[in-house]
């Protein structure tokens, strides 16, 4: 069929045209204008974007049950399966625990009386809040995560965000139902920690890779393959004593460490509310 | 006159490209559990843009590509805009080819899609790398270009069938068969 174009459309094309490159021009604009904002730190940047956030975190909490309920259907047979030699390491891992139970009353009997005696001012206790967690970019350009609460459930910027198997990262923006937490994995997350054998302070630096290293160590450092490493509690950001990781390898001067939790793998977390 | 049923038909229809590829962008951004998935998990967003900018231009505007990658950078942490940004640069690319490759077949619109998509992950990863003041993962950059590009001819062939079928239901309602 031939559609044959009428005077008013040879109008009228030129000028629907002309509105649409407008169109798109506006969208750059506004695009452009975005990410300078966005570059600058400007509020209302990212008020946007706790808002769009606080909208798409139940989205992505319902997008993310089919996957939850097939790791946990997984998780199930894994351990189905395993039951029997778990029984038996179970069995020895108490064992070792009631005799770390005793030595642990001692030492908290001798702590408890040495404190009296130095006359040692208590640390205040850390407050827990857990969340759900929604989404986890841990792609080559950025690691963080979305977790489904917010101001709204009084979780605050800078809180340590942590799992069962140690520090996943910070929080970073708040929005009123929900929480960005920058990953310690992500180029922009700097921690204070220390070596659990050494004593020696450092930062841990994520690369954007799964083992972040360890950055500001003292030249003359003794750190070895298979120290573990846990938060100093400097800046009064993070509790001291949080699990980290271990290090993995010590080469040319850099020292890699792997992260004791495993985000992808966590389907809850706790944010720590520490009163420094 | 078409019924008003047939009229909200026609508007499924005509959405569902853009339905397709926002599920494609909520599954690409929730939570897998699985670990180390993340770091080569395929850009799904980008298949249907290709496929449909390349098809239906119609059905795959500008305004869309700008609220996606909004939704993408505000989800992701990226600096708002950029998706937006290089998400339109990726739909204006491929219709500055449409007119030579749209009768091609497929391996020449595969290898397109390549090409576009190491110019986006380029400049996204350029821009990053300028924004945040730091380097990208190169290596788990390449894994998710090669990924994608892998996946690709499934989403291919899976489109294909529902743009037949668009096409013949638009005909059917149109045409009052």
């Amino acid at each position: 069929m031939v559609i044959k174009k009428t005077r008013a459309a040879y109008v009228l094309l030129p000028g629907k045209q002309w509105l649409n490159r407008a169109g798109v021009a506006l969208l750059v604009t506004f695009s452009v204008s975005l990410l300078m904002m966005s570059k600058s730190g400007n509020p209302a940047a990212e008020r946007i974007r706790t808002d769009i956030t606080d909208i798409m975190t139940p989205v992505l909490a319902v997008a993310s049950s089919p996957m939850d309920s097939l790791h946990d259907a997984g998780t199930w047979f894994k351990e189905i399966s395993q039951l029997r030699e778990e029984n038996a390491r179970l069995q020895y891992q108490n064992a070792q625990l009631l005799q770390w139970q005793t030595a642990a009353k001692e030492m908290e009997v001798e702590n408890r009386s040495l404190r009296n005696l130095l006359k040692v001012v208590p640390s205040q206790k850390s407050t827990y809040i857990t969340a759900r967690l929604v989404s986890d970019v841990s792609g080559p350009y950025v690691h963080s995560a979305l977790i489904n609460g917010g101001s709204e459930s009084g979780i605050k910027k800078d809180e340590a965000v942590t799992n069962e198997n140690g520090l996943i990262g910070r929080v970073i923006t708040v929005g009123a139902g929900s929480a960005r937490v920058l990953l310690l994995s992500d180029i922009n997350s700097h921690v204070p920690v220390i070596t659990e054998h050494t004593q020696e302070k450092s930062i841990l630096a994520g690369n954007n890779t799964e083992w972040p290293t360890l950055s500001y160590l003292p030249a003359t450092s003794n750190v070895a393959v298979g120290e573990r490493i846990v938060t100093s509690g400097d800046g009064g950001i993070f509790p001291p004593g949080i699990p980290v990781g271990v290090v993995t390898s010590v080469e040319a001067g850099a020292v890699k460490v792997q992260l004791f939790s495993d985000v992808a793998k966590a389907k809850y977390v706790s944010v720590v509310d520490y009163a420094f | 006159m078409i019924p008003t049923g047939r009229r909200l038909e026609l508007f499924f229809l005509a959405i569902l490209p853009g339905l397709i590829t926002v599920v494609l962008a909520i599954f690409f951004l929730s939570s897998k559990h699985m670990s180390g998935f993340g770091q080569f998990m395929p850009a799904l967003p980008l298949m249907p843009v290709f496929y449909w900018g390349l098809t239906y231009s119609r059905d795959m505007p500008y305004w869309f590509m700008f609220l996606l990658g909004l939704m993408m950078d505000a989800v992701m942490g990226a600096p708002l805009g950029l998706s937006s940004l290089l998400y339109m640069l990726f739909l204006k690319l491929l219709h500055m080819q449409r007119r030579f490759i749209h009768k091609e077949g497929f391996i020449i619109k595969w290898s397109y899609f390549a090409a576009l998509l190491a110019i986006i992950d380029a400049l996204d990863g350029w821009a990053l790398v300028f924004f945040k003041a730091g380097a990208i993962n190169i290596q788990a950059a390449f894994l998710q270009w090669v990924f994608t590009i892998c996946c690709y001819p499934i989403l291919h062939k899976v489109f294909d069938m529902l743009s037949e079928y668009i096409q013949s239901r638009r005909w059917q309602i149109l045409h009052g068969n």
